[in-house]
């Protein structure tokens, strides 16, 4: 196993050496704003990270919401929210980790579980007494949105889609747990997309990507699931297929946090960074060169969130520069960093009033918009979104799909 | 005369005696070399082979230093590195001559030092444990004064020698000038005891006496965050630009020798240049890394017949020096020393003047623990503050004055009722206010706002603002690079652009 | 890739004021642009206030259309120089696109106002919320402090403010008062924190009772510069209506709420017309012949190549990173590698001995030298890239802390490049 460079050491951590003391970062941070109990990134940053040394650190750490928002806007490249990540990591390492932080982590054995008695779990979810357990053991409230479990693995529903003949390119697809075992629909989706633009699709062996683990603070089990997938996928990467995924969390784990949040350095971890793509990214380069013609219609008033985890991939919302091609399609997007959920940071009991109040200004532009559906590459935030708007929301490579299916029927 | 280490060190010691005292410093205490250096308590390791006797005092001084000064010391331990390149036979020697001085010294594996230091250089071949530690010089300086007032002295800080009266082989009078308010004092004086650092010379020569120093000048780099953990030490003949010391937040290089009689040494963007390549041949990292500023300290040396050249080959030991011998008889100065070795230059002194004087009393300064030592035999540790913070606070910043070094609206409030009308420079020195990343960018005017409150002055209120970023241009000036350059900038658009002080009242 | 095929026709780099413009100036020209940059400019470092020119050779000027001929004949690199007219009409869009977004921006070229600061200073501007205008001459100014909100000093500002005025020929009688609000008691106080607290007019009621009974003879209650954030002009106004007296907000230290509120009205504005902004990574311009092929957008993992139609670059200067300084003391251009043309007085040092010198650091003129067109060019005088431009603070040839010239020298070059950039 790879042994981490030792955090106080590497370029993430000398990163705060180029701090200026600008405040950028605390201007654009969703969470200060909302609570007191957050002294910004600055502080938990760059600046709390001249005087560490091991010793135990500060808990408000916590409440940094993972979202991104000050590495984006730092004009310095201090990696301010990779350092806040490890502090929340090493303030867990000394003070221990919280057996619900543990248990939402394992959202892939809590799906694999779940997938297999699917109906009971759903009727746990979702009657009363089940959620005061759920509440109590995982710390996650009776009231926050839960996706219900969903029968049978994606695996055996993806055997079912057609591939294409003679197809342009072969790519990895990296489902993610959320589509293995919760929506399978948007794994559907995705490959029939990906199929209809002529790209051949595999699916490899894959491992949850850890970004639960990291988290919650548990660092070493992020690097087990981390070593298991550089296994599994290096070999999809080398025989010439790019690793594509739908969740921008998955893929932003895989290419970025395993480096400068979990300190795995080296040629290898640059390769897999460098195979990992977002379906859109990719849909988007193809249309770019000429060899994608999105030629279909929507007609629906859809607000597109691009999630805090899809900005840090600094390459702009591919999503909705497609979206926005299609017919009929009333466009508008969120302009907010942050919806609030950030991942599993919103579903913990003294972080759900955090991200209602984070989300707000999300609810208000959706309803500025008469938005009828909200779009959105992250799976947590799209549970979040319908809970704060009421309004379903969906990844858009779902209402692509819809568009290009209504397309072909109508033969267009 | 003099409120460095030395100074209040013997202040201190002759009051516990039972003497009178009256300490002048010209300026702000610590305010020499004490102020300074690189904040290395010596193991007495680097002397071991060249200088037994300078290295046994040091070890002798740093066990008693780190017992009675506690809260102002760390235990960072050190490093001796021995590079692929360096000679051979430094090891063998090092080992030999620690043993002899009895400082405790293990080789430990290259891997066990690189577990501790992880910075440290590929080219590493051996590795040397030795037990060094760093000290923060004001501190130390304010709780040696404060003990002194304990014990009946009196401390007359921002006070320069202006003159003295001697007659019939005594000294009289000393003439004293208050800086602030430039009125002067005659002040009767039955014995003069000089500390004055590298300004022995002058004050001697006040008093008729011809006493020649030898400032040796020495740069010393500070990095913006710790480099290492432990005093990284170069295994071979002590030499320039050979230690990296962690002292708080941050990492100083040091340090090179020229002399020079200068108030005003001239630090040069090679000099730096210089430090920062030796410093990395020991950690590649320092090449790399942001340096915050630059400062350079005279070594006190006493050499009567002096060449110009390297003063680092001169011993190291103190010397105390009688002007009985130059026809002034109740006149001592106490020249040359480093600050490891304040409290028995002092206690050597202070025999001296108690011998003259006829006083029979013993030096009780090692047995007694200094400030916050008497509750706490507890060392600083870096996270302190923070920790502080967290405990106290809960990390709220509202209150904070210096985000980056953690300095509360309290402790500013408390330090100005204690110190009348500090400079802000006064302020970084106690608290370290301004000495982090910015430079003073933020808590300056919020420092020179709480002061205004304190102690009005009415339309020059910025005065002390104006005053501090001059101070900081003299560090900052010699690395005008990177990320500092970037600072300079970020300061000037706060200070010029936005509050318009370049055209304050 | 064919030309038709470029997703954008315009692409700027920089988030700051200049690259703002330039994309307001795109977008305007019908362009299909792309705004990237590493992090936000330094709009939110300052006063929200357009300075043009306040002093031309150590003197005090009136008025910004006062000194331009002499800047324009005593050196010819200066940016206003070169950019001529669009100034003025750099001024106009940005006036009009805050007015949009309901933040006035008053003043013109014919006039410069002066503005008091945090320490009590006075500080000549030409574009600027009302807010930031009082008539000094004659005043009584309560400075009002806010308990625990420490980048506020009243007592300091008291102290100076009087004596900044005499020394300009104005009479200004000014007395400090700190309230304590319970509002204010929370760990983290910030101008932001403040600003969004000022948005709230239960908390402007919890003041105006604090402040009732202490006007005395104010004739203005001067605030730091935090009155309101999403709602400023109404919080203002209100302060104002019930307090029976003007408001002048302060501008202090970073976080900048004014400079926040105005790059959010362009920003908004930007975003109406179509253009797309990315914030968070690093850039690069790579060379394809005599243009610039693409910018290589330094996305994790592996980077994002876009193609370029016309690019603008709007870096920034030394804070912003668009230049730095090597180990060796040489300047370095950080997106497209262009020379960079430093003054005679920087072959020695790069900044003077005291921080606050009457003649301004020699580093500061440094920057990359363009023609009348924006364009950069190279070390023998001729453009270096066809289709590439260069606006704001990465210009050489103007000392902005000296002249206090920053944010007009970005709108009219910003806007320039953008007309270039359509054309």
């Amino acid at each position: 196993m790879s042994e981490p460079i030792l955090f106080n050491v590497d370029e993430v951590a000398l990163s705060a050496d180029r701090c200026i003391k600008c405040n950028v970062c605390n201007t654009v941070c969703p969470v200060l704003p909302v609570t007191d109990l957050f002294p910004g990134p600055k502080y938990c940053g760059p600046q709390a990270q001249r005087f560490r040394s091991g010793h135990p650190v500060e808990t408000w750490v916590d409440y940094c919401s993972g979202c991104g928002a000050c590495s984006r806007a730092c004009p310095s490249g201090v990696r301010v929210a990779e350092l806040n990540a490890r502090a929340r990591a090493r303030m867990f390492e000394q003070r221990g980790i919280p057996l619900k932080n543990r248990l939402l982590s394992r959202s892939e054995t809590l799906g694999r579980m779940g997938s297999k008695a699917a109906p009971l779990a759903n009727f746990g979810l979702n009657f009363g007494p089940g959620r005061v357990v759920v509440e109590r053991i995982l710390g996650v409230p009776r009231e926050a949105p839960l996706p219900s479990f969903s029968q049978g693995s994606f695996r055996r529903r993806f055997r079912r889609i057609p591939q294409p003949e003679r197809p342009s390119l072969r790519v990895g697809y990296f489902c993610g747990c959320t589509t293995n075992y919760y929506e399978p629909r948007v794994g559907e989706a995705a490959v029939r997309v990906l199929t209809r633009a002529g790209i051949g699709v595999e699916l490899p062996e894959q491992h949850c990507c850890g970004l639960p683990f990291i988290s919650n603070g548990d660092f070493k089990g992020a690097r087990k699931l981390a070593e298991a997938n550089l296994k599994a996928l290096l070999p999809v990467i080398r025989s010439g297929k790019r690793v594509v995924a739908t969740s921008t969390s998955c893929s932003l784990t895989l290419k970025h946090e395993y480096r400068e949040v979990l300190g795995l350095y080296g040629p290898e971890w640059e390769e897999l960074a460098a195979g990992v793509y977002d379906a859109f990214e990719l849909l988007r380069e193809l249309a770019w060169q000429g060899e994608l013609e999105l030629d279909a219609t929507l007609t629906q008033r859809v607000l597109y969130h691009g999630p805090c985890q899809l900005r840090s991939h600094g390459f702009g919302f591919p999503a909705a520069d497609l979206l926005g091609t299609l017919g009929g399609i009333e466009l508008a997007e969120s302009g907010v960093e942050c919806c609030g959920s950030a991942g599993t940071y919103g579903f913990k009991g003294d972080k759900r009033e955090i991200a209602f109040r984070v989300g707000q200004p999300l609810a208000a532009r959706a309803k500025e918009h008469r938005a009828e559906v909200v779009a959105c590459d992250s799976e947590t935030c799209r549970w979040h979104i319908q809970q704060l708007t009421g309004l379903p929301a969906r990844h858009p490579i779902e209402l692509l799909d819809d568009a290009w299916s209504q397309a072909e029927r109508t033969g267009d | 005369m003099g409120g460095g280490a030395t100074g209040a060190g013997l202040t201190r010691d002759l009051a516990m005696r039972g003497l009178r005292c009256l300490l002048v410093e010209q300026s702000d205490l610590a305010h020499g070399t004490t102020g300074h250096f690189h904040g290395l308590l010596h193991s007495g390791a680097r002397y071991a082979v060249r200088d037994a006797e300078a290295a046994d005092e040091c070890i002798v001084e740093n066990r008693i230093v780190r017992r009675i000064a506690a809260p102002h010391v760390e235990d960072t331990g050190g490093l001796f590195c021995w590079l692929e390149g360096d000679p051979d036979d430094y090891p063998g020697q090092l080992v030999a001559g620690c043993q002899k001085a009895g400082i405790e010294i293990e080789e430990i594996s290259v891997a066990e030092a690189r577990r501790r230091e992880p910075l440290l250089t590929p080219r590493l071949g051996r590795a040397f444990a030795v037990p060094d530690a760093t000290v923060e010089p004001w501190g130390l300086v304010a709780d040696n004064a404060e003990s002194a007032v304990d014990h009946g002295a009196s401390i007359r800080r921002y006070t320069r020698l202006v003159g003295l009266g001697v007659e019939a082989g005594r000294v009289l009078w000393a003439d004293l000038e208050d800086i602030g308010s430039g009125e002067r004092e005659r002040v009767e004086v039955n014995f003069l005891a000089s500390a004055a650092g590298y300004w022995a010379g002058r004050v001697a020569s006040l008093a008729g006496v011809k006493l020649q120093m030898a400032p040796g000048w020495g740069t010393m780099v500070v990095m913006n965050q710790r480099l290492s953990s432990s005093v990284v030490n170069r295994c071979r003949p002590p030499g320039d630009g050979d230690i990296l010391v962690p002292v708080g937040p941050v990492s100083i290089l040091g340090t090179t020798d020229t002399t020079l009689d200068t108030d005003n040494y001239e630090i040069t963007p090679e000099e730096v240049r210089f430090i920062v390549t030796e410093g990395a041949a020991m950690v590649p990292a320092a090449a790399e890394r942001r340096a915050l500023r630059v400062f350079a300290g005279a070594r006190p040396l006493y050499d009567p017949g002096h060449q110009h050249g390297e003063s680092r080959t001169l011993s190291r030991s103190h010397m105390v020096l009688d002007h009985a011998n130059d026809g002034v008889d109740n006149f001592i100065s106490i020249v040359g020393g480093k600050l490891t070795t304040y409290r028995l230059m002092a206690e050597h002194t202070a025999d001296a003047v108690c011998a003259k004087l006829g006083v029979d009393a013993r030096c009780r300064t090692a047995e007694e623990p200094l400030g916050e030592a008497r509750k706490t035999p507890r060392h600083y540790s870096l996270g302190d503050r923070l920790t502080a913070r967290e405990q106290e606070a809960g990390g709220a910043d509202a209150d904070l004055v210096c985000e980056c070094e953690l300095v509360t609206r309290d402790m500013v409030r408390e330090f100005i009722e204690s110190f009348g009308t500090p400079h802000i420079d006064d302020m970084l020195r106690a608290l370290r206010l301004g000495m982090g990343p910015c430079q003073g960018a933020f808590c300056m005017l919020r420092a020179a706002g709480i002061l205004e409150r304190m102690r009005p002055s009415g339309a020059a209120a910025l005065e002390p603002i104006r005053l501090f970023l001059d101070e900081r241009m003299k560090g900052d000036r010699p690395i005008m690079w990177g990320d500092q350059a970037r600072q300079f900038r970020l300061n000037e658009i706060i200070y010029r652009d936005v509050l318009a002080l370049d055209h304050a009242p | 890739m064919p030309p038709d095929r470029a997703p954008y026709d315009v692409v700027v780099v920089g988030l700051g004021l200049a690259g703002l413009m330039a994309g307001l100036g795109a977008t305007s020209g019908g362009a299909r642009t792309l705004l990237v940059g590493k992090g936000h400019g330094t709009l939110r470092f300052r006063s929200g206030t357009i300075d043009v020119l306040g002093y031309w050779n150590d003197r005090s000027l009136g008025s910004p259309a006062e000194g331009l001929p002499a800047v324009a004949a005593e050196r010819p690199n200066h940016p206003y120089a070169l950019a001529g007219e669009d100034l003025g009409s750099g001024l106009e869009a940005i006036r009009t696109t805050a007015g949009a977004a309901g933040l006035d921006l008053d003043g013109s070229l014919e006039a410069n106002r002066m503005v008091a600061t945090a320490a009590g200073t006075m500080r000549p501007t030409c574009l600027a919320p009302p807010t930031m205008r009082a008539d000094w001459d004659g005043a009584h100014v309560l400075v009002v402090g806010l308990a625990g909100y420490r980048d506020f000093q009243a007592d300091l500002v008291a102290s100076v403010l009087p004596a900044a005025g005499a020394k300009l020929g104005l009479e200004v009688e000014a007395r400090a008062a700190t309230v304590d609000l319970p509002s204010l008691h929370r760990h983290h106080l910030s101008g932001l924190e403040l600003a969004r607290l000022f948005d709230q007019s239960a908390f402007r009621r919890e003041l105006l009772a604090a402040l009732r009974g202490t006007l005395g003879d104010a004739t203005v209650v001067a605030l730091p510069a935090v009155v309101g954030l999403e709602h400023a002009p109404e919080a203002a106004d209100d302060l104002a209506r019930q307090l029976g007296v003007p408001v002048a907000e302060l501008p202090t230290l970073p976080p900048s709420v004014p400079g926040l509120r105005l790059e959010l009205a362009i920003t908004a504005a930007l975003r109406r017309a179509g253009a797309r902004l990315q914030v968070g990574t690093f850039v690069r311009a790579i060379p394809q012949g005599g243009r610039i092929g693409w910018v290589e957008i330094q996305s994790p993992g592996h980077p994002l190549r876009v193609p370029v139609g016309r690019m603008v670059l709007a870096s920034g200067g030394l804070a912003s990173g668009g230049l730095e300084v090597r180990l060796d003391g040489t300047l370095r251009e950080t997106v497209a590698e262009l020379p960079v043309w430093l003054p005679e007085s920087a072959q020695g040092a790069l900044v003077g001995r005291s921080f606050l010198e009457s003649s301004g650091h020699p580093v500061s003129l440094a920057g990359v030298q363009v023609d009348g067109a924006m364009r950069p060019l190279g070390r023998e005088g001729s453009p270096l890239y066809e289709n590439l431009f260069a606006a704001g603070g990465l210009l050489a040839g103007a000392d902005r802390a000296v002249e206090k010239s920053a944010d007009g020298i970005c709108c009219a070059t910003g806007w320039r490049a953008a007309q270039e950039a359509v054309a």
